[in-house]
């Protein structure tokens, strides 16, 4: 026996407290380990793994050519996450600096915290991204985020509408094919660590993101620039207060081109409304067409008959109708040209108000469009219940009757093509993420409006307008335009009849006369002095006609020697190449090359133009069109 | 190694191998967990996965070399020395509050590349102090006022210097053991009680009364029916375990050290390995610990005379006490105060301190009756 008993028994009481207290740890790790083990794996989990959205580029949109007109650029933005108060006073002083503010200022004005996320500025400059990356203290953070870009600046900008920070449509088409364009985010599984550092770990665990569609316009671009820079310089010109027009493919009803210019305007580069489709007016004698087509239908017109046009002046019931100049005994055609009250309201007289109300009716006004853009009016046509001979008349001329621009556009289309009304569309297509084209849209034709053989007249009337008539200064020789002018007094906002002085200018048309293939309106507001239809918004058709004739020669210019081909590639869009001053037989060989097709008519020669030019897309319907000059040598 | 050249000149007993081959165990261990739960700090704080090892792996040599060493000497030669390495333990004690604060406190000596924390030396000083003192035949025991004049103020300085630094986990550590080596001395129970009931009212009274340290031992009261509710720390020791599960999620494979759970390479690595392993591998490691404890409380059972005794019972006891205080802390058992884990944690004092401790009780287990 080596130690005392006293000390060998104190000796057990501490093992023994050894093994009670290596008991209890234990029984403890068994009730953590096992017991409890389901749900604080559970909370574990949670903690420490998560998932990150994967954002999905937003689609691409081009014009009908295949340009982009709506892209996306990644940008930095910079957010904070100050781990600790440390951090977040030198993330405060840093950003002090950066911006130039006083000292102390920015922790409260952008709410640092720390542990807390927050933007301080998104899609900063990449020299400013660079310079943060450098120099920025531990809690300041930058995130690449993509951003719409406007390749086109803000030619065609009310169209497209525009996108707010996250990325949504807020206007314009882009806020009318918002799902479409926007796609949808993916998700990745990722692991965190507890100073919120992120590993993504398997890639099995991915939602890939959907990627927006890329769409295609119908909108030509280049049309569409020409129509605003004529807007803008004829507003100028003409010293109106703006002025707003409309083309659109008068066989497939697509729309070519839309704008307004209001020189007063804010904010262009948010525009919120289109005002050819949200604005409703008056339109004043450009209506006649639909008059004239009502009483064209009704078969009331024997070319050679005349009528008196009271030198004038005539009254109806209390109130009195007046030309503009002092016609006496004219035929229909007269009637058109010339632009007289009076004719298209004893005719429209002849007619009834109900076949008249019937035809505005068919022609689509009173009725949306469904363009799908938003803030479309419908327009307004009053019915006939209770209608005096002088609201027929009144009718008859355009007035009472209140449309938009596009309404009106696609009026004349359905004149243009033969009678037959088209829904219009603003999207050709979509593109897959492989590039080839789907859903493509068809034409639709809403209704026949008018019988051919009418039609045919009333075009012919119509050039007459701009041959003879009220619209000689729209006469072109470059471009067949056939059209009607319109003068139309303002309605006054009380409701109290019109203004005297105010005047809603417009020319409504389409070219070329003899095969129409575009269909439009200018619209002028309260031109000065000058305010009728035929000297302003007329001129101002007529110069937007030749230049898109002359970007378009090959729609025109029928004599020309030019190939043509389909490009098909496996149903891909491909970029043209360009080809312009190489001789056929090399031009031949690159566009092989890129797998396009070129059709040739003739063997031998330079090429001195093509379409579409060089760096657009070409999609698989599209044609290429090369203009070769005979090789002399 | 070390059997052949111990074999010779002061003993007649061979050295205990098993204590010997249990220690070289957990040491690996303890390696390996240092490694497991510290690669991703050192990744990211130092740029190399390997750098904790790599300390650890030089202390642990290190602390091999200080066990052969001690195992050769003679003990009880160097008794009289150790009313002086007292004094200077204190000294030093008090030379840290000349030393600059780190995280709010001053327990650390920086000479050179060194950091020594002066109150682990301490407690091997104070316990081999004790265990000479105390086995002086002529001391009465019994006599409790005079053991109180003559230990009192030495240990309660002491007590002071470091509850001062302030470091409350090491304090109750050492107030413990210094309990625990007089109740092997065979102080008398009243004595102890005596001794312990007005220190516990002040304690009582600095947390419900004044409030010092009050979150913490409420989110404590709070934690030991559901750890969930106490503090941060408590919570995610008590999580981490939890996800380890009877089997664990493979060594390496924890997802808590990240920066999840706190110091999981020193103070919290028995919950940090807890989830690597799982319960069935962390219980072979509390065995391992048990041994330990079992083989030095069987030496000092052996001992020839009372200072072997008390010596080896204190230096075990030390052992137990710092276990029982650090896997009291992660299994939520106890409130939270920062003390590493004997021979697993990383840190080189405390790996040296407790090899040390082996190394005196490894020497002691081949005395035979004088």
């Amino acid at each position: 026996m080596k130690r005392t008993r006293m000390e060998r028994v104190r000796l057990s009481v501490i093992l023994a407290a050894v093994c009670l207290f290596f008991g209890i740890v234990v029984l403890r790790l068994v009730h953590l380990q096992v017991l409890l083990q389901p749900r604080y794996s559970q909370i574990v989990q949670r903690q420490s793994s998560g998932t990150v959205s994967i954002p999905a580029p937003r689609g691409i949109i081009y014009d009908r050519h295949g340009k982009v007109v709506a892209n996306n650029v990644t940008r930095s933005s910079i957010y904070s996450y100050p781990m600790n108060d440390r951090e977040l006073i030198r993330a405060g002083r840093y950003l002090d600096s950066l911006f130039n503010l006083q000292r102390g200022t920015s922790q409260s004005k952008y709410g640092l915290k720390t542990r807390k996320f927050r933007w301080i500025k998104r899609r900063i400059s990449d020299e400013l991204a660079n310079h943060i990356d450098t120099t920025a203290p531990k809690g300041l953070y930058l995130r690449t985020e993509t951003q719409r870009e406007y390749p086109q600046g803000l030619i065609g900008k009310q169209i497209l509408g525009f996108t707010d920070i996250d990325n949504r449509g807020q206007s314009g088409f882009e806020l009318a094919y918002d799902s479409l364009l926007a796609g949808r985010d993916g998700k990745a599984d990722i692991r965190r660590d507890g100073e919120r550092n992120l590993y993504r770990v398997k890639e099995s665990a991915l939602i890939k993101p959907e990627l927006g569609k890329s769409l295609v316009l119908t909108i030509d671009w280049r049309l569409q620039e020409i129509l605003e820079d004529e807007l803008r310089s004829g507003v100028d010109k003409y010293n109106a207060k703006s002025g707003q027009g409309a083309f659109v493919d008068c066989h497939t009803g697509e729309i070519l081109a839309m704008a307004h210019y209001d020189p007063n305007e804010k904010k262009p580069e948010h525009p919120v409304k289109l005002r050819t489709i949200s604005d409703q007016f008056e339109p004043g004698s450009i209506f006649k067409a639909i008059t004239a087509a009502a009483v064209l239908d009704a078969d009331l017109v024997n070319f050679s008959d005349t009528v008196y046009c009271e030198m004038g002046k005539w009254k109806i019931g209390r109130r009195t109708l007046h030309d503009d100049k002092e016609h006496g005994w004219l035929t229909f055609r007269e009637i058109m040209e010339l632009s007289s009250n009076i004719g298209i309201a004893k005719y429209a007289l002849k007619l009834g108000g109900d076949l008249l109300y019937q035809k505005a009716l068919d022609f689509g006004f009173g009725q949306r469009l469904n363009t799908r853009l938003g803030g479309e009016t419908r327009g307004r046509v009053h019915s006939p219940d209770r209608w005096s001979d002088y609201i027929v008349a009144a009718l008859a001329m355009g007035h009472s009757i209140a449309v938009n621009s596009l309404q009106m556009a696609m009026a004349f289309a359905a004149i243009a093509n033969g009678g037959e009304l088209l829904q219009p569309s603003l999207l050709m297509c979509s593109v897959t993420e492989k590039g080839r084209l789907d859903n493509q849209c068809d034409l639709t034709v809403i209704r026949r409006v008018m019988k051919e053989s009418s039609a045919d007249s009333l075009r012919a009337f119509l050039r007459g307008v701009v041959e003879r008539g009220t619209a000689t200064k729209v006469n072109s020789s470059a471009v067949t335009i056939a059209g009607k002018t319109g003068t139309a007094e303002i309605v006054r906002p009380d409701g109290r009849g019109y203004f005297k002085n105010k005047f809603m200018a417009s020319f409504a048309g389409f070219f070329p006369y003899e095969e129409p293939k575009i269909a439009g309106i200018v619209v002028l507001c309260e031109p000065k002095p000058v305010h009728y239809g035929g000297y302003t918004a007329g001129p101002i058709f007529r110069r937007i006609a030749e230049n898109y004739m002359v970007i378009n020669p090959d729609l025109f210019a029928a004599g020309c020697q030019t190939i043509i081909t389909n490009t098909v590639k496996n149903g891909q869009t491909v970029e043209v190449p360009d080809l312009i001053g190489r001789s056929l037989e090399s031009a031949c060989s690159i566009a092989e090359h890129c797998g396009i097709r070129l059709r040739q008519t003739t063997d031998k020669g330079i090429i001195i133009w093509q379409y579409p030019t060089a760096d657009r897309l070409v999609f698989p319907s599209d044609e290429v069109g090369q203009g070769i000059e005979e090789n002399t040598h | 190694m070390v059997r052949k050249t111990t074999k010779a000149r002061q003993s007649e007993k061979r050295i205990d191998e098993r204590l010997l081959v249990t220690y070289l165990l957990t040491l690996e261990v303890g390696l390996v967990a240092v490694y497991s739960t510290s690669s991703m700090i050192a990744e990211s704080r130092f740029g190399s996965h390997l750098f904790f090892l790599r300390q650890q792996i030089i202390w642990a040599v290190l602390s091999l070399l200080m066990v052969w060493v001690i195992t050769r000497i003679n003990l009880v030669r160097f008794a009289v020395y150790s009313v002086p390495a007292y004094v200077i333990m204190l000294g030093a004690l008090a030379a840290v509050f000349l030393a600059e604060p780190v995280n709010g406190s001053q327990r650390w000596l920086f000479i050179g590349p060194l950091t020594v924390q002066p109150s682990e030396f301490f407690k091997l000083v104070m316990i081999y102090s004790l265990a000479f003192s105390l086995s002086n035949r002529e001391l009465n025991i019994a006599n409790w006022q005079g053991l109180l004049l003559k230990y009192g103020p030495p240990i309660g300085v002491a007590l002071l210097l470091i509850v001062l630094e302030p470091d409350l986990g090491t304090t109750i550590v050492i107030f413990s053991t210094v309990v625990g080596v007089f109740f092997l001395a065979g102080a008398r129970m009243k004595h102890l009680l005596v001794a312990a009931t007005p220190l516990a009212g002040i304690a009582a009274f600095l947390v419900f009364v004044i409030g010092y340290k009050k979150v913490r031992i409420l989110d404590y009261i709070a934690s030991l029916a559901d750890p969930l509710q106490g503090s941060y720390q408590s919570m995610q020791a008590a999580l981490t375990l939890g996800a380890g599960g009877l089997f664990g999620a493979g060594l390496g494979d924890g997802s808590q050290k990240l920066f999840f759970l706190p110091y999981p390479h020193t103070d919290f690595i028995f919950a940090a390995i807890g989830e690597e392993i799982g319960l069935l591998r962390l219980l072979i490691l509390l065995l391992l610990f048990m041994y330990i404890l079992f083989r030095g409380f069987k030496i000092a059972m052996a001992q020839p005379d009372k200072f072997g005794y008390l010596l080896a019972g204190g230096l075990t006891l030390s052992l137990f006490v710092n276990m029982a205080v650090n896997i009291g802390v992660v299994t939520c058992l106890l409130p939270v105060t920062g003390l590493p884990l004997p021979f697993i944690s990383y840190g080189g004092s405390s790996l040296l301190i407790s090899s040390i401790a082996v190394g005196v009780l490894l020497n002691l287990s081949r005395r035979v009756k004088a």
